[in-house]
């Protein structure tokens, strides 16, 4: 049930569809300049009306648009900012499906996440102490207990994580590769890819704590942002070098150092 | 959302004010996927700024500091704008941030010590040094969960100095971790070898209460070099510091006949 489907339960919505479309329209894609329309529109996990324990449905978002409809220049910001609010609205993943979640992430924003505003770390000093934590000793296992007992307490991302479930549980990376190039393009990270093709990026892999529950992304947690053309609804990343999907994906509240149990290495 | 870079004065005081408060649309193109803090762009825009929008741009910034030491901000907020401060390497927040750490007028508000640290932290990231009397100050203000910003004050002044005040600054493993997450920078930054900052521990490690000293000791014994020597293992630093010390006295100034192997009797000098 798309969004034209939504749009005819309520007369006073008619033509916002087109209008959000064309809001959302990227031409700079050219496999389609309406991907990110064409995710909320096909999104399985997301109902055409209201629907208790569901992701927020079209309507609903057709709605919250109507209040801009003669102001369509802010329809892009309004969509992002309705997305922001419906985080983590997918159906739950069981804990066994994961028990050990893969990442891959900007190094600037592990600095970030680091140089919070609980810490007394400057961004200079959060730089250095990544850069201890993840260079260091060669050997695995000792770079692990160095980087649980520094990072300990300290959260590893801003927001949300968006991160894989390792399969095996002798070779958390398999899926991904061992290269940069191959990481980011089975995980679709369009940005490192074409707009900040130079950015160092980390991988690393973790286990949830008790308190915290993996989600399945819904096109709400993809969101509007700029450069999420990259992605597609269904639960799985799509590779950015072919037509293809790659690996099974979850979101989930950001964790800290001591959930690592895999460490943190530069990926290259 | 209006270009930032053609945004009046006025306009881009307010932009920013919301983006780093990651408020309505001018937070909205911050990218949560990949994770983008509130602060990046507009610092890339600071940097890459023309003249007039980097003038409009550090006057708001100015204005904002000066706008957060009066109505308190909310301190991820804070912590944002001073973030944006160090990036872009803004200086001049020098003196709105000293007269707001001088006032402490931050500490009786909501999250005060906290917001307090913060601006003692943004001075510091600005390489701003204060005085020896400042930073022990600071010990009733932010020292019992924050004592690493006071360290790297005090090794400001004194190296030697602030290792000698660790042992009054720690109180926990938790304050001592405080302390030693600002150790990669402080070699970074004082050019300090781990041995040298080893041996500046090592001469204060009893000092320090129980689990403090265990966390230093785990520092020291993830990086492979235990604080402590095992009975019976040459001391490398001893080692160096005799070379270093026969270097100097590379020429003795009379040597033994007999220790030369000569049978004249004769003394010779070096």
């Amino acid at each position: 049930m798309s969004f034209r489907d939504a749009e005819a339960t309520d007369a006073t919505l008619n033509g916002i569809a087109a209008i959000l479309r064309v809001a959302l329209e990227e031409p700079g894609y050219r496999r389609n300049p309406h991907q990110v329309y064409d995710n909320m529109d096909s999104d399985p996990l997301i109902g055409m009306l209201p629907e208790a324990g569901k992701p927020a449905s079209r309507v609903e978002l057709l709605q919250h648009m109507q209040n801009h409809r003669a102001n369509p220049p802010v329809i892009p910001d309004e969509v992002v900012l309705f997305c922001r609010a419906k985080l983590q609205q997918g159906p739950l993943v069981p804990p066994a499906d994961a028990a050990t979640l893969g990442r891959v992430q900007g190094v600037r924003s592990l600095v970030n996440a680091v140089a919070d505003a609980t810490s007394g770390l400057s961004l200079r000093n959060a730089k250095a102490l990544v850069r201890d934590v993840v260079g260091g000793p060669v050997d695995s296992a000792m770079k692990l207990a160095k980087q649980r007992a520094e990072l300990a307490g300290k959260a590893l991302s801003r927001y949300q994580m968006w991160c894989y479930p390792a399969a095996d549980s002798r070779n958390l990376f398999r899926e991904i590769g061992t290269t940069r190039a191959e990481a980011v393009n089975i995980l679709g990270l369009g940005y490192y890819a074409y707009d900040a093709p130079a950015a160092e990026i980390v991988r690393w892999a973790h286990a949830l704590p008790v308190a915290i529950q993996a989600y399945q992304p819904t096109a709400w947690d993809a969101g509007a942002d700029k450069g999420n053309v990259h992605w597609r609804p269904g639960g799985r990343t799509y590779r950015l070098g072919r037509d293809d999907f790659g690996l099974s994906e979850v979101v989930h509240d950001r964790v800290t150092g001591e959930n690592l149990v895999a460490p943190i290495e530069t990926l290259s | 959302m209006k270009d930032s870079r053609s945004m009046t004065f006025n306009e881009l005081k307010t932009w920013l004010r919301d983006r780093l408060q990651m408020r309505g649309t001018a937070a909205a193109d911050i990218s949560i996927r990949r994770d983008e803090a509130p602060y990046e762009r507009p610092a890339e825009l600071w940097k890459s700024g023309s003249d007039e929008f980097r003038a409009n741009f550090k006057r708001a910034v100015m204005d904002l500091v000066a706008e957060a030491g009066a109505t308190p901000w909310e301190p991820a907020h804070f912590n944002e704008l001073g973030l944006l401060v160090e990036a872009g390497d803004l200086w001049e927040a020098v003196v709105p941030l000293e007269d707001i750490a001088q006032s402490r007028r931050l500490l009786g508000h909501d999250h005060g010590p906290q917001l307090h640290m913060l601006a003692l932290r943004t001075l510091l990231a600005l390489r701003w040094t204060g005085t020896l009397d400042f930073w022990l100050a600071q010990k009733e203000a932010v020292g019992a969960r924050w004592p690493g910003i006071i360290f790297e004050g005090l090794t400001r002044q004194d190296v030697d100095l602030a290792f000698g005040h660790l042992p009054d600054l720690v109180t926990s493993r938790e304050t001592m971790r405080e302390v030693l997450h600002l150790f990669p920078g402080l070699m970074r930054d004082l050019r300090l070898g781990i041995s040298t900052l080893r041996e500046r521990c090592r001469s204060i490690v009893d000092k320090l209460p129980p689990d403090a000293a265990a966390a230093m000791r785990e520092w020291f014994r993830l990086r492979n070099y235990p604080i402590e020597l095992p009975a019976g293992q040459v001391n490398l630093s001893l080692i160096v510091a005799i070379q270093s010390f026969l270097v100097q006295e590379s020429g003795p100034r009379f040597r033994s006949p007999m220790l030369c192997g000569r049978s004249e009797g004769n003394c010779v000098p070096a």
